[in-house]
């Protein structure tokens, strides 16, 4: 198991969230990092489009 | 992920078609293009850079998109001195071989360059395009497709030439150390956490303004309240006031129908009426005529002495008539002698004939008639009477007087044989309504009239209630609706309420993560650098470890756990520790990608170069090494057994200097150089 995905499943256990959610929210900011046409805008709509998903 | 083939058409200084199959053998991880300078060997690694990114960044280099320029440029290869490019169709096609939870991919990722006109000469005269199939479905997102397996951030250190191995092992800028952090992936969490926490705030915001939307809930209750009410209160009256009416109407209904049995009695009552009123009228006549009585009596002499006076006026009247006949006589004398005096001052008279002077003297014997004639008419003008006009308008005005005692004495008694007629009607009809129940008809009708009356009022209440009741029926209407409207908020604001949470919590996890992960990826690093850095320094006996700090910047701890600066260590030394870092990196980085390392091999001395030589194949599970012709020479010079074994394959890149293009020739496996030497 990857370091990354430790340290996600520990923090999510610590603040009782899932996650598949804070992968889900890490692949989104992957994904804005490396492909250089990303804009923030883009990102937080995103972000905040899985967020709503989750809150339902 | 490994490549398994590399094709490329007219890239750089290659014309038509190289193809470099990397499949085979998998214990055999090590793959060579070597060459002389400008041969092309490097546009090997170039294509494949190119095919992935579009460009060519180096570690520290600000991620951007690619654009036309990068493959402009690569369209010359090496043939500068030409002004355009030598064929403007360029393709790379790379296919790669990528495993993902436990299930292998294939990948194949198409770049190609078209010309937009028939010989291109600006960079904006080409058209790039990038393709990626995985098992043979194209992607729609290439780029998207691409990063997820290796992003072009962490590809700066998996694949790099000599030079940028060099700027490795001086100090780190922070454009390194942002590259470094970017593969580690601290970057990523770091951003996320600034992303996560400015959502947490946006979505504050909204819960605050949902909060407040929905604090309007009391109010709005009350007033609905309030409505009810008032609702209640106007329905109550209504019914109170429709149950009187209805009951006054069947008390007018009973009245009415009583009238109805009395109606005899109201044919009297309406017949003594209106005898009554003509009494009335002919009382007042009377009365006005009495009035005038007085007036009559005052004009009285006037009137005895009319007759009198009238036979004054004859008289009058006579002398009046001969003055205006004297009158007359002497206006028609004057019109004459005035006549005559203008004749005779005349020479001819209006028809044109001359008036002779018989003529002249038979008007002036005419003047001189009418000048006495003129004469004794004004001496013989009787003057006016004073009193004549006095007189006439005192005749004129008693003459005129309309009253006249005769018909004042007709209309009177008139009068009074109407009113005494009418009184005895009245008795008449008194004495037959004394026959009938009038006291009872007065009482219904009285009683008839105040229940009209009042009906009509309550009805007038009602309708005033009716309008009152729709208002506060429009105003309920518009309270339930922001109700309803609240209601939605209260949901909104339970869900944005939960988002927060989420947010929030997932900003924590990203922070929690970012702090750990830099601290255990950093000793991943020093872990894994030194473990490397141990079978490449020429000096084990001195050397201990690999720290690396916070910064990521590296030094060498000896023996006597004494830090020793990157600065002080020799150039080669330097590259030692830069290269075992970077695969160190690598292996923190937890990224599966082929190796390419192009001419990095130049300051090593024979010492590092045998260790490399010995631990390359491990370094990855693919490497790829550009050479130049020496550094191939000296690797087979050096090359051990385990090492050849390890070798699937090697390419020699030459160069025509007559054609100005390359080729690549494969050699299949590395042959030691002793071994040539025998042949």
């Amino acid at each position: 198991m990857s370091t990354i995905v430790q340290l996600l499943e520990k923090a999510a256990k610590k603040h009782g969230i899932p996650v598949d959610l804070l992968t889900r929210l890490l692949k989104i900011e992957r994904t804005f990092l490396y492909v250089a046409e990303g804009e923030p805008r883009y990102v937080i709509e995103r972000l905040l489009e899985t967020i709503r998903e989750a809150a339902e | 992920m490994r490549i398994t083939k590399l094709q490329a058409k007219n890239f750089g200084p290659y014309r038509g078609t190289i193809e470099l199959n990397f499949s085979g053998d998998k214990n055999k991880t090590l793959w060579i293009v070597w060459g002389n300078n400008g041969a092309g060997k490097t546009h090997v690694y170039k294509a494949i850079k190119w095919c992935l990114y579009g460009w060519d960044p180096s570690p520290g280099d600000k991620i951007r998109p690619a654009t036309n320029r990068d493959a402009w440029d690569l369209l010359y290869g090496t043939n500068l001195d030409q002004i355009v490019p030598p064929d403007p169709y360029m393709s790379v096609y790379l296919w790669l071989e990528h495993e993902e939870e436990g299930s292998k991919h294939q990948y194949l990722i198409t770049r190609r360059v078209t010309p937009v006109v028939a010989n291109p000469r600006t960079p904006a005269q080409i058209d790039v395009q990038l393709e990626v199939k995985i098992d043979g479905v194209k992607k729609e997102n290439p780029r998207e497709a691409i990063e997820a397996i290796l992003p072009v951030a962490a590809s700066q250190f998996f694949m790099f030439h000599g030079e940028e191995i060099r700027k490795m092992s001086l100090r780190h800028g922070e454009d390194v150390k942002d590259a470094i952090e970017l593969i580690l992936e601290a970057q990523t969490f770091r951003q996320g956490r600034d992303h996560l926490v400015k959502i947490s705030r946006q979505i504050e915001r909204d819960v605050d303004e949902e909060r407040a939307t929905v604090g309007e809930l009391g109010n709005y209750l009350s007033i609905k309240k309030q409505i009810n009410e008032k609702i209640d209160s106007y329905k109550q009256e209504i019914d109170g006031i429709q149950k009187e009416i209805s009951s006054r109407k069947e008390r007018l209904d009973e009245v009415d129908r009583r009238l109805r049995s009395q109606e005899a009695s109201q044919i009297l009552m309406g017949q003594l009426d209106e005898k009554r009123q003509q009494l009335n009228q002919a009382e007042e006549d009377r009365t006005s005529l009495i009035a005038r009585e007085s007036d009559l009596v005052a004009e009285l002499p006037a009137k005895l002495i009319l007759s009198d006076l009238k036979q004054v006026l004859a008289k009058k009247e006579q002398r009046h008539k001969r003055i205006e006949q004297q009158l007359e006589q002497i206006a028609e004398l004057r019109g004459a002698r005035s006549l005559a005096e203008k004749i005779a001052g005349m020479e001819r008279c209006i028809c044109g004939t001359k008036i002779t002077s018989v003529e002249k003297a038979h008007l002036k014997g005419e003047l001189g008639f009418y000048a006495e004639k003129l004469k004794e008419l004004q001496s013989k003008l009787e003057t006016e009477d004073p009193t004549y006009y006095e007189v006439r308008d005192t005749v004129t005005a008693i003459s005129n007087s309309r009253l006249d005692f005769e018909e004042y004495k007709r209309d009177r008694d008139r009068l009074d044989l109407r009113i005494d007629e009418l009184r005895s009607s009245i008795k008449g009809i008194e004495k037959d309504l004394a026959e009938s129940d009038m006291s009872a008809v007065r009482d219904l009708q009285r009683e008839r009239t105040g229940l009209i009356q009042e009906i009509a009022r309550k009805e007038e209440r009602l309708g005033s209630l009716n309008d009152k009741l729709e208002e506060q029926a429009v105003f309920l209407n518009k309270v339930e609706k922001n109700l309803k409207r609240v209601d939605i908020h209260t949901n909104v604001k339970k869900s944005l309420e939960r988002q927060l949470e989420i947010a929030s919590a997932a900003g924590s996890a990203f922070e929690d993560v970012l702090l750990e992960l830099t601290e255990v990826k950093r000793e991943v690093i020093e872990r894994e650098a030194t473990s490397i850095f141990r079978k490449l320094t020429n000096k084990p006996d001195e050397y201990d470890a690999i720290v690396v700090d916070e910064n990521y910047d590296v030094a060498v701890m000896n023996k006597d756990k004494k830090l020793l600066e990157r600065e002080k260590l020799s150039t080669g030394e330097r590259e030692i520790v830069a290269l075992s870092f970077i695969l160190g990196l690598m292996h923190a980085s937890e990224k599966d990608a082929p190796l390419v390392l192009d001419t990095f091999f130049t300051h090593l001395d024979d010492a590092h170069y045998t260790n490399i030589v010995t631990s390359l194949p491990d370094f990855a599970k693919q490497v790829i090494l550009i050479l130049t012709n020496v550094e191939y020479q000296n690797l087979r010079e050096r090359a051990s057994e385990n090492f050849l074994q390890r070798v699937a394959g090697s390419w020699h890149a030459v160069r025509d200097q007559g054609r100005k293009e390359s080729h690549l020739e494969s050699e299949g496996e590395l042959v030691p150089i002793q071994v040539a030497k025998v042949h």
